[in-house]
């Protein structure tokens, strides 16, 4: 049986296109909406002096929960501020309390649509365990398409993660109501909704707040992971610390995120029945917060609001001064931070943090679209066989002169393993070669198959690497390397290499610090995907001496803020205008 | 009369293929084989009967006989298979929704087994319920509300939350929540059946007392023989969903339709069914003017030890034993001058338990007299035990034709 594949991933490929531009003029007022909506929530939380914001939620926390709870919000929410966290708490308790209100708005009205109809129960529960074992990263794909890079897509595949328990909970708490209740209801000629609303939601309510709390813890589980697509807040920061491998500092971000956890947890479990409710009437102490909220919310909404600005031709105002971004470990962001200061786009513009994908996606999305767009750029990359795309002018030497990559291996890999280190000093190529596999790739070919072909039709290049070398008779090599589409086709092609030399070659895709620490202590033999001497030079300094550096293995490469050509500008010079 | 609620052939078919299973149904095949056949649960089969304004009609059965499933064909919780259920005259089952809740509004109300009342409300505010989603305005049924706690004398309580109540004041506030609505009909599904004996005995005094004044008509469902022959003017016995006998309760204990409905009244404590009139024997009576002599010689040629007096118009003066007459002759004096007039009375319809202890009291028989004091037989102690005992071939059977 030779089936050919079922070509599920363009299918799907195709309808997220077409949905992408069907829908793109909604897609872009939600995200406007809600991007609004966090901005000025944000502005909101951070109002006063970050004491006054501890202060009314410690207060809270001591109405609802027992003593030690508001003694532990106290205390744990100063230390957030005096490690420096405030203002990331600020936005991840945004980004949380957004994503509870709108699973909340979908949520409870889908679980009370599942309750009453069969049906739409048996439809929506497998697409509730679908929801829940799909990895919360895939959503972030076609989010990136639909809402852009930053925080909307980050809410969006939050609300999408965390929305199940509040719908299944909000299901069951009101097929749990007894069942001669609801005869009486009937028996007394209750229409559906004074059913629902008079007897049904209210002795479902317990059901339903727990549902809410988990919604809100898984809420809360999704800020790392919404980070990678440029959701601002502590994830941020905990995604920061482990792309560059600062221990200290993940581990900072990540208390300030359990206390966070463990604050909103304790607050909302107590909502329902408040431990101080008989001496205050929860009502009035809720009313009164809300109304707090609402008026403060007005008069920021009403203060934030901005001029008018689509009538600019400025290429500033065209792309909202935004620079679309890689991870925030990259050399690359940094050396842009490095441009920025230099040009004096510091104060205008602001440079959005997210990964490699989302920035494609990004660019994709705009490039379609005839849209302005400017991302930071390197060579070898895919994009640039794909779309018609050039580097800003760069007079002021921001971005350094090219850069090459070098091939690392651990210290005394030559001895124990002189043969795959022959073929790994010899290993040497041009940006051409590389995209060609990239492209390869990118159009849908498994990495190892479009290795394959590459090593097949380009004999007498593999020949000049693996001259002299001998078999490796299956000697195993370990082989890191990062997930950039540059380094996917480096490394396997070499992996192919050596595997037809006899090697038995195991990969691990980790994360750039990652790559360097595993090469400098031992657990890894070698790696091809170190950028010098700007991307990677802060893991390069940090490990020097515990490596071996084998020299470049590709040179020519370049860094830079890339445009797409129909763009009327040519210098980061053009961008100040 | 004309009936308030007519059940035409009911048939209820539980499961995937109720319509196979009234074909089925209507080739006589039981319930068992039904089951077998098809996989369907035969709830009710082809159930017919009127119930009348006024009564209270009990539907009576084992579990699983279908009578609370019938029960929800009235109102429709539970929708029939086949068949018509006529509300004043209007077939319920071919009503849209919005006719249905006026008629669950209006005209029938229910009151649960476990009660069913709303945790999370107060006892007015469940007991306001039905007038609640009615949009009454709030005044005027709390009014109302308040009138049919008192009814139930519940007054006080309002307030309260069910939970803090006994299982008998929540029972009551089920009724008070079904009285408060004013409809015609009543629905009661093992109402009593979750409470203890006491509660339950003062419940069903309660009931027979508000149906006193309000005449509503009652449907109530119970699997409780003493509890049907204790409340109900007709009952109907219910078995594997068919309906085995519909009658009064004297019907249903002296004339069981078959076996099965003998056994089930088998076990009922028959004191409290029978009365003074089922046991009573011809009373041997003389007037007064008739002299010692004359009742002396009718004793014995009678053989009886006892004689009652009675006037022209048969009204019960009293009564003299063969020693009494003997007495009045040696002393010469008239049977008024010698009769015991302190004799023990019964009313026709007092049930044989209340007589056992008057029984035990006196050495002659008890008069069982009407309203007026007219003489209607006598009980002998012979004829209770002997219809204690489950001989009914003694008992007089009362006329069909009352």
């Amino acid at each position: 049986m030779n089936f050919p594949k079922i070509p599920l991933a363009q299918w799907v490929d195709h309808l997220v296109d077409w949905i992408t531009n069907t829908f793109d003029p909604v897609f872009n007022a939600i995200t406007g909406f809600i991007e609004g909506l966090l901005g000025n929530l944000v502005t909101l939380l951070g109002i006063g002096p970050s004491i006054l914001l501890i202060l009314i939620i410690t207060l809270f926390a001591l109405y609802t929960s027992r003593w030690g709870v508001a003694i532990f919000t106290l205390v744990g929410l100063l230390l957030i501020d005096n490690l420096g966290y405030w203002d990331a708490t600020v936005d991840t308790i945004a980004l949380v309390l957004s994503s509870v209100v709108l699973t909340i708005v979908i949520g409870i009205p889908f679980g009370i649509w599942a309750s009453q109809n069969d049906t739409a129960k048996r439809i929506i529960t497998p697409i509730l365990d679908f929801m829940q074992t799909m990895p919360a990263f895939v959503y972030l794909i076609p989010s990136i398409l639909f809402f852009g890079i930053g925080v909307v897509p980050g809410i969006l595949a939050s609300v999408i993660f965390a929305v199940p328990p509040t719908i299944r909970l909000t299901n069951l708490g009101i097929r749990e109501v007894p069942k001669d209740l609801i005869e009486a209801t009937e028996a007394f000629g209750s229409t559906t909704g004074q059913k629902l609303f008079k007897v049904q939601l209210p002795l479902a309510a317990p059901t339903i707040l727990a549902g809410v709390n988990q919604s809100i813890m898984l809420a809360l589980s999704m800020v790392v992971i919404a980070s990678l697509v440029g959701a601002p807040g502590l994830g941020a920061e905990v995604y920061r610390a482990v792309t560059q491998i600062k221990v200290g500092e993940g581990f900072e971000a990540g208390i300030s995120i359990v206390i966070i956890a463990i604050i909103l947890d304790r607050i909302s479990q107590n909502l329902r029945k408040p431990l101080f409710g008989n001496i205050i009437n929860k009502k009035i102490v809720y009313s009164v917060l809300a109304g707090l909220l609402i008026v403060a919310y007005a008069a920021v909404a009403i203060s934030q609001a901005k001029p008018d600005k689509t009538s600019s031709k400025n290429v500033g105002d065209q792309v909202n001064y935004e620079i679309t971004g890689i991870d925030p470990g990259a050399g690359l962001m940094k050396s842009t931070e490095k441009a920025m200061k230099d040009y004096g786009l510091k104060k205008d513009w602001t440079l959005k943090e997210g990964s490699a994908a989302a920035m494609t996606a990004e660019l994709k999305k705009a490039y379609e679209k005839k849209e302005p767009i400017i991302v930071t750029g390197w060579t070898p990359h895919w994009m640039f066989s794909k779309y018609d795309l050039k580097y800003l002018k760069d007079p002021k030497g921001s971005y350094g002169k090219g850069e090459s990559i070098h091939t690392l291996t651990k210290k005394g890999f030559k001895q124990e393993n002189p043969g795959a280190n022959k073929i790994l000093d010899q290993f040497f190529w041009k940006p051409s070669d590389m995209e060609e596999v990239m492209v390869d790739v990118q159009d849908g070919a498994q990495p190892e198959k479009a290795a394959a072909k590459w090593v097949k039709s380009h004999k007498q290049e593999v020949g000049k690497w693996t001259k002299g070398a001998q078999k490796g008779n299956g000697k195993e090599v370990k082989l890191v390397y990062v997930a950039w589409e540059s380094e996917i086709a480096s490394t396997n092609v070499v992996a192919k290499v050596l595997e037809q030399q006899g090697y038995k070659v195991k990969l691990q895709q980790v994360e750039a610090g990652p790559m360097f620490a595993g090469v400098a202590d031992g657990s890894a033999d070698a790696m091809v995907a170190a950028w010098l001497p700007t991307t990677h030079k802060d893991y390069y300094d940090k490990y020097k001496g515990k490596f071996e550096d084998l020299g470049p293995n590709l040179k020519g490469t370049k860094l830079g803020l890339t445009v797409p050509k129909y763009m009327p500008i040519d210098s980061i010079e053009d961008l100040k205008k | 009369m004309e009936a308030k609620v007519s059940i035409r052939n009911v048939t209820k078919v539980f499961g995937k293929s109720p319509k196979a299973a009234v074909q089925l149904l209507k080739k006589g095949y039981s319930k068992k084989d039904i089951l077998k056949e098809t996989g369907s649960t035969v709830g009710v089969n082809n159930a017919s009967f009127d119930i009348y304004p006024g009564e209270i009609f009990v539907v009576m059965g084992l579990s699983g006989s279908g009578k609370s499933t019938l029960i929800r064909m009235i109102n429709r919780l539970i929708d029939p298979s086949s068949g018509e259920i006529l509300i004043d005259n209007e077939d319920i089952v071919k009503m849209p929704t919005s006719q249905l809740r006026e008629v669950r509004r209006k005209t029938i109300s229910m009151v649960f087994q476990n009660f069913a009342l709303f945790p999370h409300k107060t006892v007015l505010e469940n007991t306001e319920y039905g007038l609640e989603i009615q949009n009454v305005s709030p005044s005027e049924r709390k009014d109302k509300a308040m009138r049919s706690l008192e009814i139930v004398g519940l007054k006080g309580y309002e307030n309260q939350m069910p939970s803090q109540l006994s299982g008998g004041m929540q029972q009551r506030v089920g009724l008070a929540r079904a009285l408060a609505s004013d409809t015609d009909i009543l629905l009661m599904d093992e109402a009593f059946s979750a409470l203890d004996p006491l509660i339950r005995k003062d419940m069903q005094d309660e009931l027979l007392e508000i149906q006193d004044s309000m005449k509503k008509t009652i449907i109530f469902i119970t699997h409780d023989l003493d509890e049907a022959l204790r409340i109900g003017d007709r009952i109907a016995l219910m078995k594997d969903g068919s309906i085995i006998q519909i009658g009064t309760p004297e019907e249903i204990m002296m004339n069981p339709a078959n076996e099965y409905v003998e056994r089930f009244v088998e076990d009922v404590d028959i004191s409290r069914v029978l009365t003074a009139s089922h046991v009573m024997k011809r009373a041997e009576k003389i007037s007064p003017d008739r002299g010692p002599r004359v009742a002396l010689q009718i004793m014995k040629d009678q053989g009886y030890s006892s004689i009652f007096i009675v006037d022209r118009k048969q009204r019960l003066l009293g009564a003299v034993t063969a020693d009494d007459a003997s007495m009045a002759i040696k002393e010469n004096k008239t049977i008024e001058e010698v009769m015991n007039k302190d004799v023990l009375t019964a009313s026709e319809d007092t049930l044989l338990s209340d007589l056992l202890e008057p029984m035990a009291n006196t050495n002659i028989p008890l008069a069982v007299i009407d309203e007026e004091k007219r003489l209607k037989g006598v009980i002998i102690r012979g004829a209770v035990i002997g219809a204690l005992a489950g001989n009914r071939d003694g008992l007089n059977g009362k006329e069909d034709d009352e």
